[in-house]
C-alpha cells in the first residue's frame, strides 16, 4: 500500500522536523521580527504550513532553508497584519522592535551582551535585507541556496546582502554606542 | 559574481555568538505542538494537505472525530516524541510502558497521550475528541489504517494487545518507543539495547538518526563519553542538516564541564 507508506513517511517526517526544529523555527521567527508573545502562534503556523506542503520538501537539500522560507511568508504576512501594526503605533511594545535604540540600548547592553545586540541592530533592517542577512551571517546559507529558497536573482540576493551587512555594522556601532557611553 | 568582502572581525565574533540556536524548553514545544494539532483539525483552507484520501482532509461518515483523530494522533506522536526524548518520568512513557511491560509503577491510570506536568490540553483540542488514552505503542497501527474510525481505536487500545508489527515505519517506531522511554526513566542499559536492536533491525531505516541521537544520550548518560563522542562524530557526517545536533552537542558539552 504506496500511499500509506507515503503516508506513514510523510508523518515520521513532519514528526522529525518539528522535533529537531521547533527551536530554530522559533529562533528564525525571532530574527524575523516577531515578538515573543506572538512567537508560538507562528511557530505552529509556519508548521502547518509545512505540514500542508511536505510533499514538495525535496530531500536533497537542507531542511532549514527550506523552512526558513516558511518562517518569512509567516513573519511578512504578520508584520503586515492588525496586531502587529496596531502594537507599534499604540506604542505598546515590551520588546525593543521599533522603538528609539538610543532610548533602550544601555538598559539593553548591559543585560544581554551579543545576542540582544545583533537583534536589536537586526530591527534597523528593512524586512527584505533583514531575510538575506538572517540567512547568510546567522545560519551560514549560501547565496545561490539563498537566493533559490527565496526566488531572487543571485545579484539581489547578493545586493541586499551587502546592504544588510553595511546597516548592521553601523547599527551596531550605533548601539553600543548608545549603550557603553551616553 | 563579486566576492563578498569580509565582514570586520568584531561582527563576526558578534554574529558568532548569536548564532547557536537556543533549544525550546519542553513546556513551551508542547503548547506550540497542541496548536499544530489544533488547527490541523481544522479542514485545511484551500481543501487538501497534500493527499485525496488523507486523514486530515476525507469527510467520512463519522465525521470530524475520524478526520480530526488522524492529525492528532500524528501531532500528539510528535509531543510524545519529544516528551520521551528530552523529559524523564512523563505521563506518556508512562503509557508506553504498561502496555509493553506491566510494571511502571509511577503513574497511578493510564493518562491522557499529550498530558505532562508541563503540558496543559487546551480546551478546544480535538484531542479531547478522542479515546482518553491511546498508549503510544497503538499509534503506529493507526497509521496503517488511517481510515479506521476512532471507537475502532478506541476498541482496539482497550482490549487488543499490540500487534507486532512487521511494517517498517510501525516497527521501528515501537522499538524506539521502547529506547526513547527507557531514556526518559534512566534506564540507559535498557535504552542501548532497544536501539541496538533497531539498529540491528533497521540499519537504515527511516528513524536511525533518532535511533543514533538516542545510543549518544544512553552512552552519556552511563559515562561511557569516549564512545559517546565517537558516535556523535559518526553521527556529525552522517546527518549534517543539524538535526539533533544541537542537542547532541549541548549534551556532550554538559558532560565534559562536568
Amino acid at each position: 500500500m504506496p500511499a500509506l507508506n507515503d503516508r506513514a513517511a510523510g508523518d515520521a517526517f513532519f514528526r522529525s522536523t518539528f522535533e529537531n526544529q521547533a527551536s530554530y523555527v522559533w529562533a528564525s521567527l525571532a530574527r524575523l521580527g516577531v515578538r515573543e508573545r506572538d512567537r508560538e502562534d507562528l511557530v505552529s503556523e509556519v508548521f502547518v504550513r509545512v505540514h500542508r506542503e511536505s510533499a514538495a520538501y525535496d530531500h536533497a537539500r537542507p531542511i532549514r532553508p527550506w523552512l526558513f522560507a516558511f518562517a518569512v511568508r509567516v513573519a511578512s504576512e504578520y508584520r503586515k497584519s492588525a496586531r502587529f501594526r496596531r502594537e507599534v503605533l499604540a506604542g505598546t511594545d515590551d520588546e525593543h522592535e521599533h522603538t528609539d535604540p538610543a532610548e533602550t540600548a544601555d538598559l539593553k547592553i548591559e543585560r544581554t551582551e551579543g545576542r540582544a545586540l545583533v537583534q536589536a541592530a537586526l530591527e534597523e533592517l528593512d524586512f527584505d535585507k533583514r531575510v538575506v542577512f538572517v540567512m547568510h551571517e546567522l545560519d551560514d546559507t549560501k547565496v545561490p541556496e539563498i537566493a533559490q529558497t527565496l526566488g531572487l536573482a543571485e545579484g539581489t540576493a547578493y545586493s541586499r546582502l551587502r546592504a544588510a551587512r553595511t546597516e548592521f555594522a553601523s547599527a551596531v556601532r550605533r548601539l553600543q554606542l548608545g549603550g557603553r557611553r551616553v | 559574481m563579486p566576492e563578498l568582502e569580509p565582514l570586520e572581525t568584531e561582527i563576526v565574533a558578534l554574529l558568532s555568538e548569536a548564532k547557536p540556536v537556543v533549544e525550546l524548553d519542553a513546556g513551551t514545544k508542547a503548547r506550540i505542538s497542541a496548536q499544530i494539532e489544533a488547527k490541523l483539525a481544522l479542514p485545511p483552507p484551500e481543501g487538501g494537505d497534500g493527499g485525496g484520501d488523507s486523514g486530515s482532509a476525507a469527510p467520512s461518515a463519522a465525521g470530524p472525530s475520524a478526520s480530526t483523530a488522524f492529525s492528532s494522533f500524528g501531532t500528539a506522536r510528535v509531543v510524545a516524541a519529544f516528551l520521551g526524548t528530552f523529559a524523564a518520568g512523563v505521563a506518556t512513557g508512562v503509557v508506553v510502558e504498561q502496555k509493553r511491560a506491566p510494571a511502571a509503577p509511577t503513574a497511578a491510570a493510564p493518562s491522557p497521550l499529550v498530558t505532562s506536568p508541563a503540558l496543559p490540553l487546551p480546551a478546544h483540542s480535538a484531542l479531547n475528541n478522542s479515546p482518553p488514552a491511546i498508549p503510544v505503542s497503538d499509534l503506529p497501527r493507526v497509521e496503517q489504517a488511517p481510515k479506521r474510525t476512532s471507537s475502532a481505536v478506541s476498541a482496539a487500545s482497550s482490549a487488543d494487545p499490540p500487534v507486532p508489527s512487521t511494517r517498517g515505519l510501525s516497527a521501528e517506531r515501537a522499538l524506539l518507543d521502547v529506547a526513547r522511554n527507557a531514556l526518559a526513566r534512566g534506564a540507559a542499559t535498557e535504552a542501548l539495547a532497544a536501539a541496538d536492536r533497531h539498529a540491528r533491525d533497521y540499519p537504515e531505516g527511516v528513524l536511525s538518526e533518532e535511533r543514533e541521537a538516542i545510543v549518544i544520550k544512553a552512552l552519556i548518560a552511563l559515562g561511557r563519553n569516549p564512545e559517546a563522542r565517537v558516535r556523535a562524530q559518526r553521527f556529525e557526517q552522517r546527518f549534517p542538516n543539524a538535526l539533533m545536533l544541537h542537542a547532541i552537542r549541548a549534551a556532550l558539552e554538559g558532560d565534559a564541564s562536568r
